[in-house]
This record gives C-alpha cells, structure tokens and sequence, in this order.
C-alpha cells in the first residue's frame, strides 16, 4: 500500500554533503503498524517525512494507494496530504484556536459541509476521549490530551495513513502507554495503517507489527518484532 | 499665558497630530503588513524562499530606515504634492509619514510572524493547508498578540515622527511646540504640548498591552 523505492536525500552544506538516506526501500501493508528504529541522527525523521515530502527526497519513489506522491504539482500534493494525517513529538497545535477549531481546521481545508462538521468533531472528541475538552484552549490541557486533539485532528478527514513522528518522546511513560492503546485501537477500528518512528524499543514491542532498524540512512534490517529484536540481541 | 488660554491652544493640534497619527498609521500598516509578509515568505526555508526577492526587498528597507525621518519628508514632497495637492499642513505630513513608517512596519511584521514555532508550519503543511491559508488563518491569528505589540510600538513612532514634521509645515503639537514655545519663547506652550504627547504615549501603550494580554489570556 506504501512503497518506497530507492530514496535518497543529501543535504548540501558549504564544505561537504551529508547523506540522510542511502538507498531506503520498504514496502508497508495496509493495516499494519510499521515501526522504524534508530538513534538520533540516523535518517528516520527525515524518512517519515518524506513520506508526505514535507522532505523532498534527492531521488527515489513514495507512492501511497498507486498515487506517486513524488511525482504531483504542489497542488495535488495538498489534495494527497488531506488523507494522510500526521502527528509530532511537540503536538504543533493552533494556540489562537480551540480544541474544537483545531480539530476543525482539516475539515475547513477539505470543504467538509458545514453543517456536519460539529458532529464529525463530536465523533472524533469521543474516540479520542476528550468529550468534555471541546472548548478549552491547547494552554490548558496536559501534554497527553495535547497529543489526543493532535491525533483526532489527523483523523478529521479519514486518512488512510498516519505518520507519528516520535508522538510519544515528549510524554511519561504512563502517558505513552495510553496514547499507544490509542493508536492500536484506531488501528484496529479504522483499518488505518500506521507509521510510526521512535527511539525507543519499547514503543515498537508495544504495538507495531513489523520494524525497520536505520541506522547512518541505511536500512540495516527489516521484519517481524520478534526477528529483529531477537537477531539484535544476537549481535549485541 | 493662564491656564485656559493654553488648554485652548492645545485642543486644535492635539486633534490634528491624533488625525496624522490615526491615518499614517492605517495606512502605513496597510502599505507595512504585506511587505512584512513578503519578507517572511521569500527567507531562507520558508514559504516561497527567494534569495535574490529577499535581497532586493530587505535591502530597500533598510535604505528607507536609515533615512533620517525630516530628510524623507523633504524627499517625498514632490509625491505629496502630487497625492494630496500640497506639502503643508497635516493631510500632507501622512504621506510621508505613511511611506516612512511602512518599512519599519515590515520588520516588526516580520519578526512576529518569525516566532511562530517551525512545527505549527510544518504541521499545517501536512495537512494540505494551502500558502494562502497558512499566512491568514494559521501565521497571522497565532502572532497575533506579537503583532499588536509590533504595531504599537510602530503607533507611538509615528506620534513622535508627527512631532518632527511640525518643524517643517506638518501642523499639530510639534508645529506649535516650535512656534510658540521655541520662536516666541513661551516655554508653557512647549511644555504644555509635550505633555499631551506624553499623555498620548502612554494611552497607545496602555491600549496595546491590554489587547495584547486580554488575547493571551484566552488563549
């Protein structure tokens, strides 16, 4: 369903070039929660958002559902990008708007009918759990609920992809662990295929299928949980 | 000169330097605003980057600033003239007065739009979120408070450039601080006016703060 081929991406500074990604393919299926794995500096944020080209890769291929992401005008791109939710390690809400508003902004961006849009945002308060949030301000609520109005705000349009770039690095590990339940449950609701990057091990046991490990930009081994973890362990 | 007499004095040009100070400030914010935005769009990794746009226009800006504001009223005569059919008295002053508060306009707009945090663009970009949306309902709303502070700040620099044009023709309190406090010698019609301009200051001030806070505060 998402197939990467053969991304590169260099940043060019003035004395040298550093290669982000060397050479990445992966193939993600519909369905599935696809971890991928590294250290800080690794390449793996800038994988992620490739994915969307909030990166444009030096060369190579995202296609999402058979559409060639990499190949679009910026036109289409943004039409592609209403169905493919993202969310961020630090959140990135609209502070001048409420929970409500920031949830509504994808629905005014995709001319979701006005008339129904209160009720698509109860929908989405209620599966994110935050029913009685509707009118508060992102200032007034905690980091986890800060990253709940996040998550429903990429579910607004009914993506078919979310991408979470280290959603969970900023929170406590009690937090984490209910934002990760989230995010299988949407998973397992929605039959929302999900791609999540994260430095910790213990977010990739916790919900993800399959795992890529990167490291340098090079994808140094790719499979079930279990293989991985264990022919890490192997070489550890 | 009694008391009634000065306060009489004062009321004509405190109402004139309020007119200049009110209508150079629409207007250069109306001139500064998108200039502001422009310099923003066209840096280094933003929106529409354009090194060469971005020099063109940040170069210009700085050549408009470092004018010294009596020079740049002497400069634009001709285009007052040509605006408004004279180069003295008030209506005239907001020609150049608009024109000279309008760079510095740019900046602040664009320094306020530069603290928005790259994750809330980022995140928007994500969602589809087209530039022309970015900058009005995304970049403008969430600088806003910076924005009024900017502007205030720009408000009360008008009021002072206002009091300089007074030396060359431009009507209000500078006008008559000069004639009568400096070329008469009253020095109670000088005092009087800087006075009203103080009072002028920090009723701007005050207004800008409280705008800035009473949005901060719902936010």
């Amino acid at each position: 369903m998402i197939k990467l081929e053969n991304l590169y991406k260099e940043f060019k500074t003035r004395s040298h070039t550093v290669t982000a990604l060397n050479d990445v393919s992966l193939d993600i299926k519909k369905g599935e929660i696809y971890g991928i794995i590294g250290l800080s500096g690794a390449g793996k944020s800038t994988l992620i958002r490739t994915v969307n080209r909030l990166e444009e890769p030096t060369s190579g291929t995202v296609t999402i559902n058979g559409v060639e992401l990499t190949g679009l005008t910026q036109k289409a791109l943004r039409k592609e990008r209403q169905k493919i939710g993202m969310i961020f390690q630090q959140f990135n809400l609209l502070s001048s708007r409420t929970v409500e508003g920031n949830i509504g902004f994808p629905l005014e961006l995709s001319a979701f009918p006005k008339n129904q849009r209160r009720a698509r945002i109860s929908e989405l308060l209620s599966q994110v759990g935050l029913d009685d949030k509707r009118n508060a301000y992102p200032s007034q609520l905690s980091g986890g609920q800060k990253q709940r109005v996040a998550i429903a705000r990429a579910l607004a349009n009914t993506p078919d992809v979310l991408l979470c770039d280290e959603a969970t690095s900023a929170l406590d590990p009690k937090t984490t662990k209910s934002i990760l339940q989230l995010l299988k449950q949407i998973n397992r609701d929605n039959g929302l295929t999900i791609i999540l990057i994260t430095h910790e091990m213990d977010v990739i046991k916790e919900i993800c299928d399959r795992v890529a490990v990167i490291e340098n930009g090079v994808i140094t081994s790719e499979g079930s949980v279990k293989d991985v973890f264990h022919s890490m362990e192997v070489f550890a | 000169m009694s008391f009634s007499k000065l306060v009489e004095l004062l009321v004509q040009p405190t109402i004139e330097t309020l007119y200049m100070v009110a209508i150079s400030s629409f207007f250069a914010i109306l001139l500064g605003l998108p200039l502001g935005i422009l310099l923003y769009c066209t840096e280094e990794n933003s929106l529409f980057s354009h090194k060469h746009i971005y020099k063109i226009v940040d170069g210009l800006v700085n050549i408009c600033r470092s004018f010294p504001f009596i020079i740049l009223m002497i400069l634009l005569f001709p285009l007052s003239r040509f605006i408004v059919g004279t180069t003295i008295g008030t209506t005239a002053t907001i020609v150049p007065l608009s024109i000279g508060a309008a760079p510095f306009v740019g900046r602040v707009v664009e320094s306020s739009l530069k603290e928005v945090p790259k994750g809330i663009l980022e995140a928007s970009i994500s969602m589809g979120t087209s530039p022309k949306d970015i900058i009005l309902k995304v970049l403008l709303p969430e600088a806003l408070p910076s924005l009024i502070l900017g502007l205030t700040l720009t408000v009360i620099n008008i009021v002072g450039y206002s009091a300089m044009a007074g030396a060359i023709g431009g009507g209000g309190l500078g006008d008559l601080a000069i004639r009568y406090g400096f070329h008469r010698f009253q020095t109670e019609v000088m005092i009087g006016s800087v006075v009203v301009i103080i009072g002028i200051v920090q009723i701007i001030q005050y207004i800008g703060n409280f705008a800035a806070k009473k949005i901060l505060q719902t936010r």
